[in-house]
């Protein structure tokens, strides 16, 4: 009934590459004449498709539990998980003498450090104080406006911070930050002027997380 | 590039996970991961063939994802990027293990290469339903760098020129690795098969 | 009366000189602490500004360095070893040097610049690193002023400057550098590559990378070499300028966006696939140059975007 009874001959050989190929997709007039005639090739072919078959169907694994518990911990341990409230916990617990308290200034200097302290938990986590390497984004008006807002507070702490940095680090922030203001005037410029102009709001909403990135990055970094 | 997709409930619920993880919410996190962490691992396990690696790789995968979460823009779809990053994840650290992953130059004639094909030559039976606890653990036993190319094509679907990219090669070696990986699972799932029978048969005798 | 005024005096002399051998006893007991703190930093420095150190590691630690101004050099070499020179202009500045585990082969090493008086003044105090680390290192290098170059290693390579320029080359693994406003240079990079930068410049040389992105706002981009075949190529500045030196025997495709020009040597085919709608507000361009083998997304909001063809 077939040619070889199942034996595999000098054309099953020749066919192999040609079988590599058809299973890929490939019309291959010759191989398919082959296989109708060699029981090797056809149950060859048979099994090659049925373990491709069964492949793409395997079921998912289920992961040990231990692993969300190690990547939260890692997460938290670098801030990339922002716990509302814990800064507050960890910011009076510096402080165990209320003695001062008796002291009007500095009651007065714990209040301003707490409103400013507000305005680092509303700041949107970033864990790398850099700038990241942005080019497209996907946003919407409210995406623009939320970013802007986020950026605000933090750059009243930079101010504030900025006055203590080294000139030539302080000169480097502000190089790139009136670069970033710059991209942004112009970019909300064209954007309220040409709305459908999506290259602009890519670049406007990327500045505002640029600038976000920078202005981080500048808390990280030990004044005089 | 804007993306103008139309989004499904589904995507657009991960859209706003995803923009919930990059302004740290814990929870979003702890979604996303719910989300991908059969297909994270499953991927890490079948590629080295080893639990705890693969548990180690999964985790890592993860916590680079997650530190760079606030850097994907969306110009591909979040389970793609994602997927992307774990088999580099994976890769590199084969790599670093010093495994042989697809060889530069690919030589048909290479005698280390040739995959037994008499075997069963008598059988005419075909192997019929792919026994697939078997087939996982035949994956396992593939060398490192036709299990990679078998994986990432049968398993999880991708194209030659992507394995190609991926892995640095050309995709006529991605295609040739790919069916010298089948023909070798194919012969360890017939001994297997063969062996069982034997055994089967044996019992049967006694 | 003039004898109980005397007395006064007296006692007043005398309650002084008390006070002040308990003033003098006092800085004393202040001063010794800090005496001890110098001592301590005196014996971190096997001479004034100078510690020098060789650590085992396995074949591939994760080497650390946080410095705040000075010169960091990292060169991979064949041992498993970790050598440091630390070098400093100033007696109050110190490393801390954290090898995990403190014994035996280091998997983790850590090098963290520390300051007696936090911060460094502004008379040009630095701390200079050069280190020797094994090929297959991971490096995690942060130095906010002053220079950063890396050699040869075979790592993960993360590099963060605020101000300091970075030179990276012949870097293997997988590449991250951000800076500020430092100039980014890399040279003959194999792995993924992701270079950031505000203001400063970026300059890819002869890059075998086949994944690669920069981006700069208002700093220029040179790229010059050739494109591997299936690589991506992501290249993106606000105001500056986008320069590629690319051969003729390249191959690839290229999507471009720009408000300002873009200025291109090859003749290239049209590619109706990629191409985006046309807008008013910017001009985009997509084309093949021969069979388009690497992929070449270039943005620019309004600089110019050069792709020169190298003779």
């Amino acid at each position: 009934m077939f040619e070889g009874e199942g034996k595999e001959t000098a054309a099953c050989r020749l066919l192999d590459r040609e079988l590599a190929a058809y299973l890929e997709g490939e019309e291959r007039p010759e191989l398919v004449a082959h296989i109708g005639e060699c029981s090797f090739c056809y149950s060859m072919l048979a099994e090659l498709e049925a373990i491709r078959s069964a492949s793409s169907q395997l079921g998912l694994e289920e992961p040990p539990p231990g692993i969300w518990t190690s990547i939260r911990a890692s997460l938290i341990a670098e801030g990339i998980i922002r716990q509302p409230g814990v800064s507050w916990r960890r910011w009076f617990e510096r402080w165990p003498n209320w003695a001062w308290f008796h002291n009007p200034i500095a009651v007065a200097a714990l209040g301003c450090l707490m409103i400013l302290g507000i305005g680092l938990l509303r700041v949107p986590s970033a864990r790398v104080s850099a700038p990241s390497t942005a080019s497209r984004v996907d946003l919407s008006d409210v995406d623009v406006a939320s970013a802007a807002a986020a950026v605000g507070p933090m750059e009243t702490i930079y101010h504030v911070r900025a006055a203590s940095f080294e000139p030539s680090v302080k000169e480097a922030y502000q190089k790139s930050l009136d670069s970033l203001d710059g991209e942004i005037r112009e970019c909300l410029h064209s954007v309220q002027q040409e709305p459908d102009n999506s290259l602009a709001r890519e670049y406007l909403l990327a500045a505002y997380q640029q600038k976000a990135y920078v202005l981080q990055s500048a808390l990280n970094v030990e004044g005089r | 590039m804007s993306l103008e997709h139309n989004l499904t409930p589904a995507a657009t619920s991960e859209t706003q996970l995803i923009a919930r993880a990059q302004r740290g919410d814990e929870e979003a996190f702890a979604a996303l991961y719910e989300i991908h962490k059969r297909r994270v691992y499953s991927l890490c396990l079948r590629m080295t063939g080893d639990a705890a690696e693969a548990e180690d790789l999964a985790q890592e995968a993860f916590l680079q994802l997650f530190r760079k979460i606030a850097t994907f823009r969306g110009e591909s779809a979040f389970s793609t990027w994602l997927h992307r990053l774990v088999v580099n994840a994976v890769l590199m650290h084969l790599r670093k293990k010093g495994l042989q992953q697809v060889p530069l130059e690919d030589t048909d004639n290479s005698q280390e290469d040739a995959v037994k094909r008499e075997y069963g030559d008598d059988d005419r039976r075909l192997l019929g339903a792919v026994d697939r606890l078997a087939l996982g653990r035949a994956i396992e036993q593939l060398p490192p760098g036709y299990r990679s190319v078998f994986v990432l094509h049968d398993v999880e679907g991708y194209e030659h020129n992507e394995i190609a990219q991926i892995m640095n090669c050309s995709v006529g070696n991605s295609k040739s690795q790919l069916h010298k990986a089948r023909l070798r699972l194919r012969e360890a799932l017939r001994r297997e098969r063969f062996q069982a029978e034997a055994h089967t048969g044996a019992d049967k005798g006694r | 009366m003039e004898a109980r005024r005397e007395k006064r005096e007296a006692r007043r002399r005398y309650s002084r000189t008390n006070q002040m051998g308990r003033e003098g006893r006092f800085c004393a007991w202040l001063l010794a602490p800090c005496c001890l703190l110098l001592a301590s930093w005196l014996w971190a420095a096997e001479e004034p500004g100078r510690v020098e150190k060789t650590l085992d590691t396995t074949p591939n630690p994760r080497v650390s360095v946080s410095n705040l101004r000075g010169n960091v050099v990292v060169k991979g070499w064949d041992k498993s070893q970790v050598h440091a020179l630390f070098t400093t202009t100033s007696s109050k500045i110190g490393v801390d040097i954290e090898p995990t585990p403190p014994k035996g082969q280091a998997d983790r090493v850590r090098f963290q610049t520390e300051t007696l008086n936090a911060p460094l003044n502004t008379n040009g105090e630095s701390a200079d690193y050069s280190l020797d680390v094994p090929l297959n290192s991971t490096l995690d290098i942060r130095d906010t002023q002053g220079s950063v170059r890396i050699e040869k290693v075979q790592g993960d390579v993360h590099i963060y400057s605020v101000a300091a320029p970075i030179s990276v080359a012949e870097a293997l693994g997988h590449l991250q550098v951000e800076s500020v406003g430092g100039n980014l240079e890399i040279v003959r990079a194999s792995g993924r590559v992701e270079a950031s930068t505000v203001s400063g410049d970026i300059r890819f040389i002869y890059s075998a990378s086949a994944a690669l992105s920069g981006f700069t706002t208002s700093g220029r981009i040179v790229y010059q070499g050739d494109f591997v075949p299936r690589g991506n190529y992501n290249l993106a500045t606000y105001s500056g300028e986008v320069d590629i030196f690319c051969p003729a025997t390249a191959s690839f495709e290229l999507s471009a966006k720009t408000k300002g020009k873009v200025d291109n040597d090859f003749r290239m085919t049209s590619n109706q696939r990629r191409a985006s709608s046309p807008s008013p507000y910017f001009n985009s361009f997509s084309g093949t140059y021969r069979e388009g083998k690497a992929t070449l997304e270039v943005r620019s909001y309004n600089g110019t975007i050069h792709i020169h063809r190298q003779p």
